[in-house]
């Protein structure tokens, strides 16, 4: 049960994860570069929401909008035949829904703190927009990507309300860790609790200690 | 022939530029204040800010021309920044922190050019960098490897904005030194831009002046004689691209002692305006090498001290004080006898 729940856990996290990372960057680019100030205030509430809102809200949005009467569940229900609420695909969203905030905040910063001058010079080298941003933007703000990228991942794994709701506690399916300590808990099953607390513990440590190392490395790449 | 032909206004909320200028191809200078929209007419041509209306051209190839009028909407042209090519080099060197040296000079190289890259790493004298990341350079070095990334794409033209401001005295004289020997070598023209007028005088072939967002006066070299606002140090820079030997240099043919042994194909010489001595008489037995009778072409009163524009046989600035300039009792025209000591040159190598 806990070898399932961890390799779920990770599983899910990673994938919700990698959907998160070309938004994140693509909101990243809208807010750090595009001067309209309507258009960067609405994406800006908008990121910041489901930091604020309780995952529990989240989650009942998702299972709003997923579920087969909902607008974009219906859809995927009639067209495409893809039901997602109580599926390993829900606890993905519900992940990447939560985490969010954190990764596009980090990359926000990320791509705030590279020097405009050098997209500048870039330019007039010769770069078109793409090159410019794989070569300079990204290239210059790399470690506050990825520590952008590492906060998400340890959100998810740590990601509880909002996947409760709309992905259910399935064993195999949707428990996570984070779940299946609650099920362990409200069993009073606690044969697996310890283990359980301790991938826990051990996973979101891990995390946080690369994002303290590649924030500490991107402070010290901008001051130079 | 103009080169460059630039007729551009831009409106911003509580500043209008209005610029129209024909430059040639050798080093032209814009010289105003802080805020006066030098940068701006330099972003304008590079494509970073898109004017309101007006003709951008350069060598023949217009990168701009968007016309008010309706009936002539129709052959708006507006060309992205990267199809301009043009060299543009910046106050600080802002080469690419994560690349070396080597990277950073070939980020923009064309295979198509018609000079090489080697050739550039060898003109700006960068051979034994090119392994160093930009955090290991000097100041200098990271403002010739910025000059070398910027000729790598052998640009059109060459925009340069205020490229020397941040340097020390011996990075400086070095770079503005590369300048001219760049636009010999490789023809490329150079739009130099700064608030200095002792850069702009040493460099340029023709300055326009500007102020407010407007050319006031356009000038074919020989700048000494505008007198600046409100420059309250003047440093007289020469630059000198024949070969040299032994201990003095010649500046219009006319011989100036130095203290060092001189041996190289460039220099760049600076005497500080405030070293240089006038006297109405011949001085003997003076503790000064260089003595030379001029003419006085010019006078300006900068407050407690004056500044005092002599023609020796090239042009050179005196900053003297008020007291003195009473005493003398000087004035335009007037026989004067410069003086200053050879310790007083300062020599910089490219």
């Amino acid at each position: 049960m806990v070898s399932e729940a961890l390799i779920l856990t990770i599983q899910v996290s990673i994938y919700a994860t990698l959907l998160n990372i070309p938004f994140a960057i693509l909101f990243g680019l809208i807010l750090t570069r595009y001067k309209s100030k309507s258009i960067n205030l609405t994406l800006d509430v908008l990121i910041s929401l489901p930091l604020v809102l309780p995952p529990v809200l989240s989650g009942y949005f998702l299972l709003v909008i997923f579920s087969p009467a909902g607008f974009v569940g219906a859809f995927l229900d009639n067209v495409l035949g893809i039901e997602i609420v109580f599926t390993k695909m829900a606890a993905v969203l519900a992940c990447s829904v939560v985490s969010f905030p954190l990764m596009a905040r980090a990359v926000i910063i990320a791509f705030d703190s590279v020097n405009r001058d050098l997209e500048k010079i870039a330019r007039s080298l010769g770069a078109g927009y793409f090159r410019m941003f794989f070569t300079v933007t990204l290239r210059e703000s790399k470690y506050g990507v990825i520590a952008g990228i590492l906060l998400g991942f340890a959100r998810s794994l740590g990601e509880f309300g909002a996947t409760i709701i709309f992905a259910g506690n399935i064993q195999g399916i949707s428990r996570t860790i984070p779940l299946a300590i609650f099920q362990s808990i409200q069993t009073g099953n606690d044969n697996d609790l310890g283990l359980l607390i301790f991938c826990s513990v051990s996973l979101g440590f891990l995390a946080v200690l690369i994002n303290y190392f590649l924030i500490n490395k991107s402070i010290r790449n901008n001051s130079e | 022939m103009s080169f460059i032909n630039i007729d551009i206004t831009k409106r911003y909320k509580d500043f209008i530029l209005k610029c129209s200028l024909d430059f040639n191809n050798k080093i032209n200078g814009i010289f105003g204040p802080s805020g006066s929209g030098k940068s701006t007419i330099l972003n304008c041509i590079a494509g970073f800010i898109s004017p309101d209306a007006g003709k951008i051209k350069i060598n023949g190839k217009i990168f701009y021309e968007i016309s008010r009028s309706n009936s002539l909407r129709n052959n708006n042209i507006s060309m992205n920044a990267e199809h301009r090519n043009i060299g543009y080099v910046t106050q600080k060197s802002n080469l690419f922190p994560s690349m070396n040296v080597d990277e950073n000079i070939r980020y923009g190289y064309k295979d198509d050019n018609s000079i090489n890259v080697e050739e550039i790493i060898d003109i700006m004298n960068v051979n034994n960098l090119i392994h160093r990341y930009p955090n290991e350079l000097s100041g200098g070095e990271a403002q010739k490897v910025s000059i070398a990334r910027a000729l790598a794409r052998f640009p059109s033209v060459l925009l340069m904005d205020e490229p020397v401001s941040e340097l020390d005295l011996k990075s400086k004289l070095m770079v503005l030194g590369y300048l001219k020997k760049i636009n010999e070598s490789f023809s490329i023209p150079i739009i130099y831009v700064s608030h200095n007028i002792s850069e702009i005088a040493s460099i340029c072939d023709k300055v326009a002046i500007i102020e407010n967002g407007q050319i006031k006066d356009v000038k074919n070299s020989q700048l000494l004689t505008y007198i600046s606002s409100n420059d309250s140090e003047f440093e007289n820079i020469y630059i000198i691209n024949e070969s040299i030997s032994g201990n003095s240099i010649f500046i219009n043919n006319i011989k100036i002692n130095t203290l060092n042994k001189l041996e190289s194909k460039s220099v760049v010489i600076l005497i500080p305006s405030n070293a240089v001595i006038l006297s109405k008489h011949a001085l003997n037995n003076i503790d000064a090498e260089n003595m030379f009778l001029g003419k006085i072409k010019n006078i300006k009163s900068m407050g407690s001290k004056v500044r005092v524009f002599c023609n020796i046989g090239f042009d050179i600035v005196s900053d003297i004080s008020e007291y003195s300039f009473k005493k003398m009792n000087l004035n335009i025209n007037d026989e004067i006898y410069v003086i200053f000591k050879s310790e007083n040159v300062k020599i910089s190598y490219t």
